[in-house]
């Protein structure tokens, strides 16, 4: 037996060893010696269940047995925004900007004796005007976003003359409406006395009625406000106007607009009664006039497919993002939205699925169940080469790889006890990837599909599957992440706990889990070999901390979208 | 714009005369400099507001995060410092308020959630030294664990290890309480240092002996 390489180190040593506080070398001489000493291993294994019980403590006792806080938390975004409008600015960059560029014509005047005086004055004076203009700035750039976004529709006169349909929600309704040319015509007489209801309210606040979700109306409200306060929210694809008032009926309103064309998105209001109203545009639908000439053009099988593909059936009525839906839950209940190459679009007023490269028969399979309706049109083409996602490599290379790796690579296999049972973990974990990338690309599938103004379109029963839909492959990919957690815990250690908000709708929500999940199967490729690293990669946590992290953050991130999916739909509103 | 000249500077920072009897042509060169700086800094405000505004929000969201996260263990940190669960929560709010402020005047914070801990711990401590008496912490948590509901999920025996284990704690001095709470709420040893304004031979040792003692107690136990 070979002797222990060192004399029992304390206890104080141990623990720091167990904590990762040790340099590294005392560090490689501790676990020499815990390899070779029982003794000090099972001391080392005392402290570690101290520590869970201190941690079941923390748990079951501080977590569960002291008082909770006795308000609720404040808004801290609220605070943040008094901090902002009661301090002076507490940071202007703009002010070393100037003090910079203008260095090179006033360093002349550092160098004189006494003349710092000039340039502190210069400074002051400099810095004055420049904290003023941008305390005035909030307002400005609103003013200007407003300006061009009339402008922008202005210059869209097919705009106006086309009608469009908007949504109305309030406490107590959730209307539909036109504005354009067309007269209004309320479908029922309930639906008649909630618009005239909120037609009163906004006539009380002095804001355009005849179209409310504009920013020319937005612009004539604003303009004709006594006292205001402004604030722009950029997001990432729309920008938010919201402008809040002590003046008239209308205390706040807020106007989102596209940011690459300025549309008009959705808007909120507040009224000073309490209460709120919620304009959303509805995404046109398909021309009818195309529809019209659908039947007859559905024979023809689109230029890009071979035109032998067989049409299985052709459509009677015509298809709405309803019947899109259903396709899709068919394909769900067949397994083929995870993965084979089928699309579903709709298209010309039914609901085109292809599919690309499937075998004869699961081909008759996804048929045969696709069979009920008669909107759907099923067509099966050969695989184009250049359209199969390529098989990606399982077996880890040698090659391209750069030393950090093939060394993490080494000592991993190590702890797993050999080359070969590293190879066999590789496989297992890059096949749970494939399964977990999977359901991550069919969520993300459902939210291209379905946007949140598309569902406006779909009855609760739909909007029922839809979450079922959602709810399956969120559970079915926490599942994954779950056995992918447990897969690499012997090599690369636990994960942290992690916690995810998001904010926003699922649709939003579904693509953030995309990422997670892009950027998680990017990192096992690395680590477990099947990949070579992406030296672009701005990164410099170890690989090891980079996987452990992203995989608490996509833990997290599901299990908040699992918490959204089971919440009614709702606006952030922040 | 307005354009910024000499004559706007107040006459009290200099006098004209003087300065142009001592360097001749000094006012044309400054005012040229002036204009130039503002002209820039002008034509810069746009983006440069847009690029504030935008990361004012980041820096909000990241703050608004670690406060979704954090606030609790900080508020319960406070409770074991002896304060009342308003003050507590008064102080965990202000921490992460403190937080932002510092972010926004530019300044690089390390490990935030370590930094948040030594604000809510200064924090903690002048609020309880303001206080007429300190919370009864350890009693009020004895009595509430005593007297918790049995279930099938929580036994008799649980409540007793769990009674036990608090007893286990009570009875380690303050620095090592101090020490072995926040390790578990993650913070390494170094930042444990700065918060008790101790060294971090210390922390270990603090944790060492508290360890030891918990191992005892519950083999005691």
């Amino acid at each position: 037996m070979s002797k222990p390489q060192m004399r029992h180190p304390e206890e104080e040593q141990i623990l720091r060893y167990a904590d990762g506080e040790l340099p590294s070398r005392a560090a490689r001489k501790i676990r020499n010696h815990l390899n070779a000493c029982w003794e000090c291993r099972a001391q080392l294994q005392e402290i570690e269940e101290t520590i869970s019980n201190c941690v079941g403590y923390r748990r079951s006792v501080l977590q569960s047995h002291l008082p909770t806080p006795p308000a609720p938390w404040a808004d801290i975004y609220q605070r943040f925004s008094e901090m902002d409008a009661s301090t002076e600015p507490v940071f202007f960059p703009a002010a070393e900007t100037p003090a910079a560029s203008g260095k090179r014509g006033l360093s002349w005047l550092f160098t004189g004796p006494g003349r710092w005086a000039f340039a502190a004055a210069a400074l002051v004076i400099v810095s004055v005007g420049i904290v003023y203009r941008f305390r005035q700035t909030p307002s400005a750039l609103a003013a200007e976003l407003l300006r061009k976004a009339v402008a922008a529709a202005d210059a869209q006169p097919q705009q106006h003359l086309k009608t469009r349909r908007i949504r109305i929600r309030t406490v107590k309704h959730d209307i539909t409406r036109s504005v354009g040319p067309v007269a209004e015509i309320a479908s029922n007489a309930g639906q008649s006395d909630a618009l005239s209801s909120v037609q009163a309210m906004f006539a009380a606040a002095r804001y355009d009625w005849q179209d409310p979700l504009s920013a020319k109306a937005f612009q004539s409200w604003r303009n004709a406000l006594p006292n205001k306060h402004d604030e722009v929210i950029e997001a990432q694809d729309h920008v938010r106007v919201q402008t809040t008032t002590d003046s008239g009926e209308l205390v706040s309103a807020s106007l989102d607009l596209h940011s690459g064309d300025y549309e008009p998105l959705d808007e909120r209001f507040e009224f000073r009664d309490r209460s709120w109203v919620e304009i959303t545009a509805i995404e046109p639908e398909p021309e009818t006039s195309t529809i019209a000439a659908a039947p007859a053009r559905s024979h023809d099988a689109p230029a890009s497919l071979p035109s032998n593909a067989p049409v299985v059936r052709v459509p009677e009525t015509t298809a709405t993002i309803s019947d899109e839906l259903h396709a899709f839950a068919v394909l769900h209940k067949a397994g083929a939205d995870l993965g084979d190459p089928i699309e579903v679009t709709l298209n010309g007023g039914k609901v085109l699925i292809t599919g690309v490269g499937i075998a004869p028969q699961r081909q008759r399979e996804i048929s045969d169940m696709l069979a009920t309706q008669p909107q759907f049109v099923v067509r099966f083409t050969d695989a184009a080469p250049s359209s199969v996602k390529p098989e990606r490599e399982t077996v880890p290379q040698e090659s391209n790889q750069n030393p950090t790796v093939r060394e993490l690579q080494g000592r991993l296999a190590q702890s797993v006890g050999g080359r070969a049972n590293f190879e066999e973990l590789a496989g297992q974990v890059l096949d749970l990837t494939d399964n977990m990338m999977s359901r991550a690309y069919a969520l993300r599938r459902l939210a291209e599909r379905f946007p949140a103004a598309a569902e406006t379109d779909l009855n609760p029963a739909d909007l029922q599957l839809l979450r079922t839909l959602r709810e399956e492959h969120t559970s079915a990919l926490r599942k994954q992440v779950a056995e992918i957690e447990r897969a690499v815990k012997p090599v690369l250690g636990t994960a942290p706990a992690g916690n995810a908000h998001l904010a926003g709708d699922w649709q939003s929500g579904a693509g953030q889990i995309m990422q997670s999940s892009r950027r998680l199967e990017k990192l096992l490729a690395v680590v477990f070999g099947a990949a070579a690293v992406d030296t672009s990669a701005p990164r410099t946590d170890p690989l090891p901390t980079q996987v452990l992290y992203t995989l608490a953050e996509l833990r997290a991130r599901a299990e908040a979208f699992e918490h959204l999916n089971t919440q009614p739909p709702e606006r952030s509103n922040r | 714009m307005t354009r910024l000249t000499l004559q706007s500077v107040p006459a009290k920072f200099f006098s004209r005369g003087v300065v142009e009897k001592a360097a001749p042509g000094v006012f044309d060169q400054i005012e040229n400099d002036w204009a130039l700086m503002v002209s820039n800094s002008l034509a810069d405000e746009r983006g440069e507001f847009a690029r504030r505004e935008r990361a004012g929000k980041a820096l909000q969201d990241e703050v608004a995060q670690l406060f979704l996260e954090a606030r609790d263990d900080v508020y319960r940190y406070l409770l074991s410092l002896g304060l009342f669960p308003p003050q507590a929560q008064e102080g965990a709010q202000e921490a992460f308020l403190r937080l932002y402020a510092t972010l926004k005047k530019g300044e690089k914070i390390q490990n935030q959630r370590a930094w948040i801990f030594r604000v809510a711990h200064n924090l903690g401590l002048k609020i309880r030294a303001r206080q007429a008496s300190q919370a009864p912490f350890d009693a009020d948590l004895e009595s509430h664990i005593a007297s918790s509901e049995l279930s099938p999920e929580r036994t008799l025996l649980d409540r007793e290890r769990d009674l036990r284990f608090h007893h286990a704690i009570q009875g380690l001095s303050e620095q090592q309480q101090r020490c072995l709470f926040l390790r578990l709420e993650g913070l390494r040893y170094p930042e444990i240092a700065e918060v008790l304004g101790i060294s971090t031979s210390a922390v270990g040792e603090f944790l060492r002996r508290a360890i030891s003692r918990l191992k005892k107690g519950e083999v005691a136990g």
